[in-house]
């Protein structure tokens, strides 16, 4: 996918002004939202559930060369295929020959954010191979032209006049807004070419080290059929996909689906071991395992391990005040939203999408909505730190917090300032709000106002307060 | 492309652990395996009945059909008469024994149904296989109903498990339009975890117990890719029905039935404050706190709020430039100004604790109307003040919300 993060703020700006876009957007949030929170109020153990899910990422990541080497051992016991990428260009390649090895003409690809990640699609048409996308949001994109702008939902931005309007230029069939029947249009072209298809290229939701196994989660059943009808299957994995135990699964399925969809599980999940064997009548006659690591190793330090527990929900954008206010595209690359801020830099690098922590409030609202509790605000933090000590941000704004933090240390001079504040603000300040501030923070005010400055400061109210209850006996009353 | 070896290394430097620090997974002794299967097994022999009931109504909750059925008769009836009712021509089943038992196939033959059962193949020479393999490929893909049995029922989910073993083809229950499968009632357990327990005490290996492929199937296959409205049948069956043999009973479920509950949860919460009394400027409202006061207050993003009892006011409301979570509206300010509005933010003060049964009454004023000059354009901020008093007339809080209108 083409990295467009350097453009951050102008994508935002314009997806700000995309009328349909806000209107796919608060349907999105109207919808993801309440189901999710519905879903986790009724596992009643939800907090145990992500808390134990939690651990299991996190045993398998501090182990993940043990796992990934009992897993490869285990997939090749039963005759599956097992392929190292270091990155993109590599997983490619090995995808390309593959085909080549397995005379393959056409390919169907089951929903996969790690086939994004590498791009694989243009990169196999450019080699020659018809490539369709199966999942009905993908193939809506793919159709288009488009990228995907949400983890699960890939399609959201598109409204069904526009999908209606391109199913009849592209296939040619009666123009249709009728939903159901757009639908079966897209079941009609996709099952042809599904019964054709040599090759199919799916994602993989975990892979269990215990068995060689891994797990395929879907609702309509693209993975399903792209894992079964080609006599070839390729599954494209991030090495972090590891969970250690088949007992794991259950935990890890439940917080998946629960925070993804609301569903207590998804319609299809298809767990594999191994290609077909000698008796079965269907299924592929080979499948290969892509492990990738395209830049998760430098995640595994310490301080940024968590970010690889990470289970592709898409929780965190529904209730990211930014996503739901720019949608994906803006965010430039596979990943948006809160995770993709995390995950983008670290996977292309801080100085290729420097504005994607600066793209967030630090609300919290992602830790929250996290299956697996990732602490998003922290490693924001993390990554916005790393900026200031490579010297990435304005010198301007350096100059102006080192003065800030310089004042923090002297409070006498720290009071002073204040109160001078105070006093300066006074022709300005309406309610207790400044509407504009002079540059260099006339930024701050341009969308929003500015607290004015408490002509009491709050270090005196203390003192004030605690004269006050020692004198009436020290029980403090809220309210 | 890149050495296993060298990919592992990396890795472990990157964890600085050392190698073989920790082990993997060992392998489960089967004698403990055994006896958790057995004590599992014993303890649901005596929950059959609610596990069925259960199972009913989580599958129907999916979207799918489930039919308690008194006899295996029962079960061949309702099979033939969905496969006629359905069009079916052609069906394709799995050669399972609970389905001989059945004897659906003359049934369906009877009405004029052409019915395929996959041979349970052992051992055959490669290219007698591969034949085999290209004609069924042909049938699934021409059947109108597939027909299976299962190897174990989920009831906490409604979930379906189907391995991949001789007979138990993997297109049965997906390339067909119409997928039914026969559960026995023992074959129904509580959880996905139980399965998966059951499923490896079956085989002393691992790999072997999980076959080539487990399927585990919840209702039809479903989509909500365009614009997030649900619609099944996009890849897998359009419709998963199921007969679950030994108990009688028949009950119908609409598909949209779960989609739709989350949203009527939502209006109940917005029911509960309704508005009581709408009087003249500055407007008034009060409402009525349930009792307990526990309800999920709805989300202020919401669109749908109930409509308030038909005032004058309220003819003005669609070009007002606020609301309520209530669904109060201001009196039009005459602001032709922007495209769009959105929330500028809230402040509250709270003066008095508000306790379930009290009636809290509302005064709203327009605080503020201000512009400001963005970078993008002008924006008008309204700040609407609201102050709420309880039954005995103490403040218990004061409101302040912004709402911007921009271009």
């Amino acid at each position: 996918m083409r990295l467009a993060t350097e453009a951050f703020v102008t994508n935002a700006e314009r997806a700000l002004q995309d009328a349909t876009l806000q209107q796919a957007l608060t349907r999105l949030v109207n919808n993801f939202v309440p189901r999710r929170l519905e879903a986790m109020a009724a596992l009643g153990n939800a907090e145990e559930l992500r808390t134990r899910a939690r651990e299991i990422k996190a045993e398998a990541i501090a182990h993940l060369d043990v796992y990934l080497e009992q897993f490869a051992a285990r997939l090749q016991q039963l005759g599956g295929q097992v392929h190292w990428a270091d990155d993109a260009a590599e997983a490619r390649q090995i995808i390309a020959s593959l085909a080549a090895q397995y005379g393959v003409k056409r390919v169907v690809k089951g929903k996969s954010m790690a086939t994004e990640e590498i791009d694989l699609n243009a990169f196999l048409e450019q080699q020659g191979y018809e490539v369709l996308e199966t999942d009905l949001g993908e193939y809506i994109i793919q159709l288009a032209g488009e990228t995907p702008s949400h983890i699960i939902a890939p399609a959201i931005h598109k409204t069904r006049q526009q999908i209606a309007a391109l199913f009849h230029d592209k296939l040619g069939v009666p123009y249709t807004e009728h939903i159901p029947e757009m639908t079966q249009i897209a079941r009609r072209t996709l099952r042809q070419h599904f019964l054709q298809a040599d090759m199919g290229i799916t994602g993989v939701n975990f892979a269990i080290a215990e068995t060689g196994s891994i797990v395929l989660v879907t609702n309509e059943g693209n993975g399903r059929l792209s894992s079964t009808l080609p006599r070839l299957h390729v599954a494209v994995m991030g090495m972090e996909k590891i969970i250690p135990r088949l007992a794991d699964l259950p935990v890890m399925l439940k917080v998946l689906t629960n925070s993804a969809t609301g569903q207590k599980i998804s319609s299809y999940v298809t767990l594999i071991t191994g290609p077909r064997r000698a008796t079965d009548l269907d299924g592929p006659e080979a499948l290969h395992v892509v492990i990738l690591d395209n830049g998760r190793t430098r995640l595994l330090h310490e301080e940024t391990r968590e970010a690889l527990y990470c289970l592709r929900c898409g929780a965190c954008l529904n209730v990211c005040p930014i996503y739901q206010n720019v949608g994906g595209h803006a965010y430039g690359w596979v990943y948006p939203g809160p995770i993709g801020a995390v995950l983008t830099p670290m996977l292309v690098g801080l100085d290729r999408a420097a504005h994607l922590p600066r793209a967030s409030t630090l609300c919290g609202a992602c830790r929250e909505a996290c299956p697996v509790k990732i602490d998003l605000p922290r490693l924001l933090l993390h990554l916005r730190h790393d900026l200031v000590q490579t010297r990435r941000v304005s010198p301007v704004e350096r100059l102006l917090f080192a003065l800030w933090a310089w004042l923090m240390q002297h409070p006498t001079l720290y009071g002073w300032a204040l109160r001078a504040a105070a006093w300066l603000q006074t022709p300005f300040a309406r309610q207790g709000w400044l509407r504009r501030l002079p540059p260099p923070f006339a930024g701050w005010t341009q969308f929003r106002d500015f607290r004015a400055v408490a002509t009491r400061p709050f270090r005196q109210r203390w003192q004030e307060t605690l004269r006050h209850e020692g004198a009436s006996g020290g029980e403090t009353r809220h309210g | 492309m890149a050495e296993q070896s060298a990919f592992l290394a990396r890795v472990r430097q990157a964890l600085h652990r050392d190698h073989g620090a920790a082990p993997g997974v060992p392998r489960a002794a089967p004698s403990e395996l055994h006896a958790a299967a057995a004590a599992l097994q014993q303890q649901l022999a005596g929950q059959r009945d609610t596990l069925l009931a259960r199972l009913q109504h989580e599958v129907q909750a999916a979207g799918g059909k489930a039919v308690r059925v008194a006899s295996p008769a029962e079960a061949t009836a309702y099979i033939t008469r969905l496969a006629q009712d359905k069009g079916a021509k052609r069906v394709v089943r799995w050669p399972a024994a609970l389905l001989e038992t059945l004897e659906v196939d003359a049934a369906l033959a009877h009405c004029g149904i052409d019915v395929r059962v996959a041979p349970l193949v052992s051992e055959a020479d490669e290219a007698t296989l591969a034949a085999q393999r290209q004609v069924w490929r042909q049938w699934l893909a021409e059947a109108d109903l597939g027909l299976s049995g299962v190897d174990y029922a989920i009831a906490e989910t409604g979930t379906l498990a189907l391995t991949a073993r001789p007979g138990q083809l993997r297109g049965v229950s997906l390339l067909p339009p119409v997928h039914v499968a026969v559960v026995e009632a023992a074959q129904v357990v509580p959880t996905l975890a139980d399965c998966l327990l059951l499923l490896r005490a079956r085989e002393p290996e691992v790999q072997q117990a999980l076959t080539s492929c487990v399927s585990f199937i919840t209702g039809p296959s479903r989509s909500g890719d365009i614009e997030l409205t649900l619609t099944i049948g996009v890849h897998g069956p359009r419709r998963g029905a199921r007969g679950a043999a030994r108990h009688a009973g028949d009950e119908q479920r609409e598909l949209t039935r779960r989609e739709r509950r989350c949203w009527n949860t939502m209006r109940a919460g917005l029911a509960k404050s309704s508005i009581a009394t709408p009087t003249t400027s500055p407007r008034k409202r009060s409402w009525s706190l349930p009792a307990p006061w526990g309800r999920p207050i709805p989300s202020t993003r919401t669109k749908r709020t109930p409509k308030p009892p038909p005032t004058e006011e309220s003819s003005l409301r669609r070009r007002s430039v606020s609301s309520f979570a209530a669904g109060a509206m201001l009196p039009d300010l005459k602001l032709s100004y922007g495209k769009r509005g959105f929330d500028g933010g809230k402040e509250c003060r709270f003066y008095a604790p508000i306790r379930p049964g009290d009636t809290i009454t509302g005064v709203d004023r327009i605080a503020e109307v201000y512009e400001k000059t963005g970078r993008s354009g002008n924006m008008i901020f309204v700040v609407r003040e609201s102050e709420l008093t309880n039954q005995r007339g103490e403040k218990v809080a004061v409101i302040r919300q912004s709402l911007i209108r921009r271009d």
